[in-house]
């Protein structure tokens, strides 16, 4: 009996929510490699900022290294 | 979903951070991962942007991945898990009828409607068991195929089943619909 309800449930929705079939119309690769390279991009600004500190932070601790650092550049 | 077989060596180099290992995995999976999540979302463009999300997520995870296991199935595994996240954050909308005068155009209406409310009830099951309902009773797919896209044992798929069938049920009889 409940079997029976079950399937008379089951064909109600099979009936209204039917299964949606398809193919992708494009590639997606090009969508991808962007946001690979969006986070590339803020991966290195933000590793930017780190080496930008400590070099800051090497002058401030240490200021005569910088003659050394001007004749090496 | 089919299954798409990938060399170890491909998955090898893909581990490693060969982007040009990854972009060979991406086209030959990303149809199957698409497919699969329409499948769930029934809407092309949320589907889309999904496979994206689901390929940064395999991306981001490469380091992980045994090469010697089958991707797809790896990658399904975390399409459901997308797609779950996704029917979590997706509120259920009806669209509005519109008024209507001759009686074939009512019957029609009613018809629209039904499906309306029938759409409404189930996207407001949970989405554990949204996700599994749909891809049971509506996709049909076995339920040894559904346990494993999800993670878990065909037990557990017949219990969220179970729950679904039951809820649906009784929220289809609030509404007036006794199937």
């Amino acid at each position: 009996m409940r079997d029976e309800k079950d399937q008379r449930l089951y064909a109600l929705l099979k009936q209204h929510l039917s299964p949606v079939r398809g193919d992708l119309d494009d590639d997606l690769w090009p969508r991808m490699l962007e946001r690979i390279n969006e986070h590339s991009i803020q991966r290195v600004s933000w590793l930017d900022w780190a080496l930008l500190g400590l070099v800051m932070l090497l002058l401030a601790v240490a200021p005569n290294v910088i003659p050394i650092l001007l004749y090496q550049l | 979903m089919e299954l798409q077989t990938q060399s170890p060596d491909q998955c090898e180099r893909f581990t490693q951070g060969e982007i040009d290992a990854f972009e060979e995995l991406f086209r030959q999976h990303q149809n199957e991962v698409y497919r699969w999540l329409l499948r769930v979302v029934r809407n092309r463009a949320a589907a889309e942007d999904l496979t994206i999300e689901v390929f940064w997520r395999i991306y981001r995870a490469r380091a992980r991945f045994d090469p010697t296991r089958s991707f797809g199935a790896w990658a399904r595994r975390i399409a459901s898990n997308a797609a779950m996240d996704y029917l979590k954050r997706t509120p259920a909308e009806v669209p509005l009828l519109e008024d209507c005068g001759s009686s074939l155009e009512m019957e029609t209406a009613a018809r629209r409607e039904m499906h309306d409310v029938i759409e409404q009830v189930f996207r407001q099951l949970p989405a554990k068991l949204q996700l599994t309902a749909r891809l049971a009773l509506i996709e049909e797919l076995p339920y040894r195929e559904i346990a494993e896209a999800l993670g878990i044992s065909e037990g557990a798929v017949k219990l969220r089943v179970f729950r679904a069938t039951r809820i649906l049920r009784k929220k289809l009889k609030q509404a007036g619909i006794e199937p």
